[in-house]
């Protein structure tokens, strides 16, 4: 075990984990921060992507010490009051069925949209197609993210 | 226009409540109204069973228990629409809560086969029918009219001809007094205001926010974590294990074996 100070949201959280705990874990488990999402565990679905220092991250596979004083951005914290133009576009949409990996997908295409704020359909093909969804919500999700960067038809 | 009976057989009831503060709270079991064998498909009869609440505020806030696992279906949206459609209320004013696993009350709590809504379609359409129906007598005998000359449209209770009018949050308390009908009109296909018209699923912005919301979300105090290790293929069966590695890491409380065939079962 060991003590992590982790800026997690804009604010420092410390933890006293085992130094080869996944982010996932941290967050859910020691930090109650439960919007990210376990899948797979094998960053093959999506469903646990953060922000770190703004740039998409599977956190189920990003131990705990490899983060440092890194920035981490998680759905909990992607705004204030819910309005990142990415969360407004899902509402419009109703891009969500059962939710679940919705979080991964939304802190995805905020990350591609920072990267690339009007990406085309190749790109944003291309940027999630890492993110499953098992409800199938891909063309309200790609159509959102055309609302969110305003290049919807 | 369809008629359904409330109650006919001894397993179906219904309750009604005051709330504190005011308002109705109507407890209501669902199989009482069941689907016919030849309305629904392939349907085995422990099915049928539904149960669930509907609140209604002083305030006009209607509050529909949702009582199916939500799953992707969009079901905690699509079933409480049903209930709301009779009760004629405006879905701005419906709060939906998913109801709590209570199989003594709600019963078959399950997704499956495609039958949540063929199987709700006349239950939760009676339940709405019912509250309604319940509160229009109480208009009624609040302005000393007959009944069959109040009408009801978006969550308030007009009588024309004298020109009164109350919203449902106000006759809520004094529904609850109502005689529960034996049976109740449902509104025809052509009438439907909320059903079959697209409306955004009640947890959107619960999710978009990464709210708790799913089982994996839920956190009691003292709750330990269970992990489970799978043979790595089909058709492998448990032999052996030495777990001594596995107890000396922190937070183990316990290693055990948990068996999903039967004993002597061959493979």
């Amino acid at each position: 075990m060991a003590n992590f100070n982790l800026n997690i949201n804009g604010a420092t959280r410390q933890v006293d984990v085992d130094p080869t705990t996944p982010m996932l874990w941290v967050l859910r488990d020691h930090l109650q921060l439960v919007g990210t999402k376990y899948g797979c565990g094998i960053a093959q679905c999506g469903a646990c992507t953060i922000h770190l220092n703004g740039v998409a991250m599977r956190s189920c596979i990003l131990p705990v010490s490899a983060v440092g004083n890194q920035a981490i951005t998680t759905i909990e914290g992607l705004s204030e009051k819910g309005d990142h133009p990415v969360q407004k576009a899902w509402l419009e949409h109703d891009v969500p069925q059962c939710g679940y990996c919705q979080a991964g997908q939304i802190m995805n295409a905020a990350a591609l949209l920072k990267s690339n704020p009007h990406p085309s359909d190749e790109e944003i093909e291309g940027a999630m197609h890492g993110n499953l969804c098992r409800c199938g919500t891909y063309t309200r999700i790609k159509a959102a993210i055309k609302t969110a960067a305003g290049t919807a038809d | 226009m369809t008629r359904v009976k409330t109650s006919f057989n001894r397993r179906s009831f219904l309750k009604t409540t005051a709330l504190a503060g005011g308002g109705m709270m109507l407890s209501i079991s669902w199989l009482a109204c069941q689907a016919t064998p030849d309305e629904v498909l392939a349907m085995p009869d422990e099915w049928y069973d539904l149960d669930g609440f509907l609140k209604i505020g002083n305030n006009g806030v209607v509050t529909i228990m949702s009582p199916n696992p939500e799953i992707g279906q969009n079901v905690k949206t699509s079933m409480p629409m049903l209930v709301a459609e009779e009760l004629d209320v405006d879905w701005s004013k419906v709060i939906v809560e998913q109801a709590p696993l209570n199989t003594d009350v709600f019963t078959r709590q399950l997704a499956g086969g495609s039958q949540s809504i063929r199987q709700a379609w006349k239950p939760l359409r009676m339940a709405g029918a019912t509250a309604r129906h319940m509160l229009k007598e109480a208009a009624a005998q609040a302005w000393q009219v007959p009944v069959e000359e109040i009408t009801t449209e978006a969550g308030v209770i007009y009588h024309k001809a004298s020109g009164k009018s109350a919203g449902y949050g106000e006759m809520a308390s004094s529904a609850v007094n109502s005689t529960v009908p034996e049976e109740v009109e449902l509104k025809e296909l052509a009438d439907f205001k909320i059903i079959g018209t697209p409306r955004k699923n009640v947890d959107g912005k619960k999710i978009v926010t990464g709210q708790p919301l799913f089982g994996l979300d839920t956190y009691r105090e003292g709750m330990l974590t269970a992990m489970l290790v799978h043979p790595p293929a089909f058709g492998l069966r448990f032999k052996s294990m030495d777990d001594s590695a596995v107890r000396t890491m922190p937070g183990i409380k316990d290693v055990f074996v948990l068996t999903s065939y039967p004993e002597g079962m061959k493979t």
